[in-house]
């Protein structure tokens, strides 16, 4: 029997065996569950069936002998006659696949009050008891039936028979299916539930149709209030994504195109979005504009022009999404601007185009895919976006917002919750099949591997100033912005005592000495070092299930393989928040019953941040000859090796910089995590919004510059450790990249 | 299927049979091709771009799996057999080294991917790199060595296996044109001291003359015409073979064949008659190659056409012309000649009948 087969067989076993099958209260690491070994809540399977009435639960252990017996006899495919390892695959294929379905389906069937279904309770022997959420057993059963089916997958020949292929398929299929396709579906079917949660489509269609989400006056294009929050979020989302667009590409065209002095400390601020906590943003903002803000302050003092509060709605929302999510924008298009081959504007140059001619009928169109890659980002952004308007909304009320207060607030309306999600998520698709439909037939493959040579041609005249004229403002701006932010953090009350202190440091992060050593006492320390915790589990998880993923998608081919990628692409498309209100739906019933653990924030940050991975592995392993792939498979190895011992050591940047994103998102993310905090699993975030909405503003900024001096050091960190040997991969790869399969 | 029991086949022989690939969109790239390939030889698939050679070649290492037909190698049915389960190497047109790994490295990544301990991994890569005539450059990264000596570690890196069949995919394409005269004999050299099955792709026909036992031409995912240099270059059977391998003028002509195999032709004013050994079945044009002519009678020649010169040109090596005549425009190399004709100048091109073939 091979190692392979072996491990799968322990796993079922060891998981019917020696892990408590049912989730527990507390934490499976704190080991407790190993003083009350065969306890209702603690038994292993096999002791639930003897002891514990669990009686459903026996065809697993059957399931068991008969993969063993399966392995026990395998088929050599060199002797049998043909056919014979294919019905031999048949039959382990079809008892992995009814373990693992298995093992779901009476999670789903048997709850904590017995039968979860009236109709199951009619035809199917009774039983005593009920169960609660599965747990550690549950998953390594799970995960070993999963194997034993995609082993014999492979034996059936499918994927070159290489099972590793089969397995990493059915693995992350698995994964995603659960953790983004189903959360999503569950707020779908949540939308459906009337006050007595029995489906109606009536309870859907009232939600849907109120006032508060429609309304539209003409004054709503300028802010204006008593507006519909549908029209508020669309409104807002479609300025946004035009803004930062064109934002973005002025940037991107100065610091690629032109010899503005700046281009360095612009490619700084590309950083800046990933590592900046949501509210800092929006309350620099509050600093400079709001009423006691520096500008109104300045305005008053000198013109005696009276303080506004003009900030707070429409204009201020979106001049802090434009600072916030700019950044985005201008890293998609500094790719893209770059993309476009000079050889190609040189040809319009000698053609006798203008400078402009070429820019508007040359450059631009080539941009076009990028541009509206860009757009959807500022879209998405912007509806997901709960930090700012929830700062800086005031009467101007967005589906996020409004949707967090159905879940937190007074009114605990889950079912308006999920429609007003499922509106969200509908913008969203729309925004993402609007943008595909755009760029599907302009696929503009404009680096050729052929060496590119030639200048980029300079930006017309009308372009660079504009360029320029923008991207010195908004430079400047945001420099203010984040000084003043810091600024704001070692004074006593931001615009009234202007006391420099280090109070808030003290408050947030004191550490004393107690009689057994440190004692972090500050009240930040809790919620800092659970962010740590989960950032740190999440991000090689997210790049592992990433890269994978990337190398199913890039790499090999099967059936459903675009619905794979769309899948693990998807939960780019759905606002965070969205994902935050399906992920309480369909994880605070058994059998997967997780709210208010740890483990729910890990999950939702890694499918949060799989699209990164995902995108980021496609485009590397694009770097990567396939024939090195192809080299290594002729020279005996299978799927498996080729990952480790090629592709792996090639993708070490993309590793890295998944690593990174996973690690630094995780930290940064609020609008899902804001759903899924408890008080024990408190994050950084969720503890700064609670002191902003506490108007305790200066803890705020200085646990936010805390969390950008941490994500720095462990850029710097991760860098340095990794490091980035450079490999001369242009010589051995370059020559035939560009060279399709021809003859 | 139904095979008569057969004499035990030598494991370098490799055989297709009515192997089609269809990647399903529009024509099959490979239509129902057979040919076999005898143990120690080196036979070359020559073609132009898109003929569906690669695939072939693609097919024979196992990457493409046929859609119809099958593979056998050494005798046994390969056809649903993976890459890493045949005995096959392929050296890649890119070379397809593994940047990140040293010259020792790549060549052993073979035999220990394949279970074998280190020590042993690395004696074997150590006789194939002496026999390569790399020794010394173990461990160099790729990007450290010149283009022709990567062809040499890919190379080696295939031979370390001991393949029954070692296939070579385009593998001058990336070498500058002095150099390649140079690696294509050595290739040859290797191939015979080792007396192992080769399969050549290229669509270089002089590289293809120059290195083969045997050459397979294809043409839109079929095969045109196989057989040795010297009877695809001197007498083919097809105009697409004729113009391919010699760049042959094919004219049409009048054939009346005769009792004997053999058959009379009318090209334009010259009347000859050629024997039955140049007569393709069905032949309905004359294929003359541009070097068969002269502009004064030489010895043997024994045919002459009237022509009139329409292009000139010196290349060095000699003159070429274009010449019209009454059967069409003949393109026509003159070698160590120099230029004495112009455009619109009267001439007559004489040839040896012998030299003509009558092809479908």
């Amino acid at each position: 029997m091979t190692g392979y087969r072996i491990i799968a067989l322990l796993l079922v076993a060891a998981g019917l065996t020696l892990m408590p099958w049912y989730a527990l209260q507390d934490s499976f690491f704190a080991f407790k569950w190993l003083a009350k070994f065969a306890g209702k809540d603690q038994a292993p399977a096999l002791l639930q069936i003897a002891n514990h009435s669990k009686t459903w639960l026996i065809l697993l252990p059957v399931l068991l002998l008969a993969a063993t017996g399966l392995y026990a006899r395998p088929v050599n495919a060199a002797k049998a006659a043909e056919g014979a390892l294919r019905s031999w695959g048949k039959m382990v294929v079809f008892v992995g696949a009814v373990g693992g379905l298995y093992v779901l389906a009476q999670g789903f069937a048997i709850g904590p009050q017995g039968y979860s279904f009236e109709s199951l309770k009619a035809t199917m022997p009774a039983i005593s008891g009920g169960q609660f959420g599965m747990g550690a057993g549950a998953m390594l059963v799970t995960f070993g039936f999963i194997m034993i089916c995609a082993d014999g997958i492979a034996s059936m020949g499918y994927f070159r028979g290489d099972r590793f292929v089969s397995a990493s398929l059915l693995l992350v299929g698995a994964l995603v299916l659960m953790f983004v396709f189903f959360p999503v579906a569950r707020i779908l079917f949540e939308g459906f539930l009337d006050k007595d949660r029995s489906l109606s489509v009536i309870a859907l269609w009232d939600r849907l149709a109120q006032p508060k989400l429609w309304n539209l006056t003409w004054s709503c294009f300028w802010g204006g209030t008593g507006c519909g929050v549908a029209w508020n979020t669309l409104w807002l989302a479609l300025l946004c994504a035009t803004g930062t667009t064109f934002l973005g590409l002025m940037l991107a065209l100065i610091v690629t195109r032109s010899n503005f002095r700046g281009k360095k400390v612009l490619r700084l601020l590309t950083v800046l979005p990933i590592i900046t906590p949501p509210f800092v943003v929006g309350l620099a903002l509050i600093m400079l504009f709001g009423r006691a803000g520096v500008v109104n302050e300045f305005l008053e003092y000198a013109f005696g022009i009276p303080q506004t509060r003009w900030i707070y709605g429409l204009p201020g929302v979106l001049l802090a999404q434009l600072f916030a999510f700019t950044p985005v924008a201008f890293l998609v298009l500094i790719g893209v601007v770059e993309g476009v081959s000079p050889t190609l504007e040189e040809a319009s140059q000698s053609l006798h185009a203008s400078r402009w001619q070429t820019f508007r009928y040359v450059s631009l169109p080539l941009m076009a895919p990028g541009l509206a890659n860009a757009f959807l980002v500022g879209f998405i952004e912007s509806i997901a976006d709960f930090g700012n308007p929830v700062v800086l909304g005031g009467n101007f009320g967005v589906m996020a917002t409004e949707i967090y207060f159905a879940i937190v607030g007074a009114q605990l309306d889950q079912g308006k919750a999920a429609v007003y999600s499922l509106i969200l998520l509908v913008f969203a698709l729309f925004a993402f099949w609007l943008q595909r439909k755009a760029t599907a037939r302009k696929s503009f493959v404009t680096v050729s591997g052929k060496g590119d040579t030639g200048l980029p041609s300079p930006l017309p005249d009308g372009v660079r100033r504009t360029a320029i004229f923008v991207a010195i403002p908004w430079l400047a701006l945001t420099v203010v912005l984040y000084g003043m932010s810091l600024f704001g953090a070692f004074v006593k009350v931001w615009g009234r005592d202007h006391t420099l202190t280090l109070e808030h440091f003290v408050k947030g992060f004191s550490i004393d000495q107690g009689p057994n050593g440190m004692l972090f006492t500050g009240a930040a320390w809790h919620s800092l070092f659970n962010t740590l915790q989960f950032a740190l589990a999440a991000a090689p998880l997210t790049a592992i299930v990433g890269l994978l993923s990337a190398y199913l998608i890039a790499r090999t081919t099967f059936r459903g393989q675009r619905a794979f990628e769309f899948l693990t692409l998807l939960s780019f498309a759905i606002p965070g928040t969205v994902v935050g209100v399906a992920y309480i739906f369909a994880f605070n019933v058994p059998p997967i019953e997780i709210t208010g653990t740890g483990l729910i924030i890990v999950l939702c940050f890694i499918f949060r941040n799989l699209p990164v991975g995902v995108r980021g592995g496609i485009a590397a392993l694009s770097q990567v000859d396939k024939s090195l792939d192809e080299a290594s498979t002729t020279l005996g190895a299978n799927g498996a090796t080729t990952f480790r011992r090629v592709l792996m050591p090639l993708l070490k940047p993309a590793i890295v910089g998944a690593l990174i994103y996973g690690f630094v998102r995780s930290m940064t993310t609020l609008s899902a995590i804001i759903f899924l905090v408890s008080g024990d699993t408190e994050v950084a975030t969720s503890y700064i919004i609670g002191r902003v909405v506490n108007g305790d503003y200066g803890v705020a900024i200085a646990y936010s510059a805390v969390l950008i001096v941490i994500m720095v050091v462990a850029i710097l960190l991760v860098q340095w450790l990794v490091g980035s040997r450079k490999l001369g991969r242009r010589s051995a790869a370059a020559p035939g990249a560009a060279i399709a399969v021809g003859g | 299927m139904n095979h008569p029991t057969q004499a035990p086949v030598s494991k370098g022989t490799l055989e297709f049979r009515n192997v089609v690939k269809d990647y399903g969109t529009g024509e099959p790239a490979v239509k129902g091709i057979s040919f076999r390939i005898e143990d120690g030889d080196l036979v070359t698939l020559l073609g132009p771009s898109g003929c569906g050679k690669t695939t072939t070649l693609r097919m024979i290492a196992g990457l493409e799996l046929p859609t119809k037909g099958q593979i056998l190698l050494g005798g046994k049915d390969v056809t649903e057999k993976s890459a890493s389960q045949r005995n096959v190497s392929l050296v890649f047109q890119s070379y397809a080294l593994f940047p990140h790994m040293s010259v020792m490295e790549n060549v052993c990544y073979g035999p220990t991917v394949q279970g074998m301990k280190k020590p042993q991994a690395e004696a074997k890569a150590n006789d194939v790199l002496k026999l390569i005539g790399l020794t010394g450059y173990e461990t160099r990264l790729p990007s450290e060595l010149s283009g022709g000596q990567q062809q040499r570690v890919a190379i080696a890196r295939a031979l370390v296996l001991e393949p029954a069949v070692l296939l070579f995919d385009e593998p001058l394409s990336n070498l500058d044109t002095k150099l390649r005269r140079h690696v294509r004999e050595e290739i040859r050299e290797l191939q015979q001291r080792l007396a192992i099955t080769c399969v050549y792709v290229t669509h270089d026909r002089e590289e293809a003359m120059a290195v083969s036992d045997h050459i397979i031409v294809m043409n839109k995912g079929g095969i045109a015409e196989a057989g040795s240099p010297n009877q695809l270059y001197f007498q083919p059977h097809t105009a697409f073979v004729a113009d391919f391998l010699s760049e042959a003028n094919v004219v049409d002509a009048h054939i009346a064949l005769r009792a004997d195999g053999g058959a009379d032709v009318a090209l334009a004013d010259a009347k000859f008659a050629v024997a039955a050994d140049a007569v393709a079945a069905n032949a309905t044009k004359a294929a003359l190659r541009p070097d068969v002519f002269s502009l004064t009678q030489r010895e043997g020649d024994d045919v002459s056409v009237a022509a009139t010169v329409s292009k000139a040109a010196f290349v060095g090596k000699g003159i070429e012309l274009v010449a019209s005549t009454g059967a069409g425009d003949l393109f026509v190399f003159l070698p160590k000649a120099r230029l004495t004709v112009k455009p619109g100048d009267a001439i007559r091109l004489w040839f040896s009948s012998s030299e003509v073939r009558l092809i479908v």
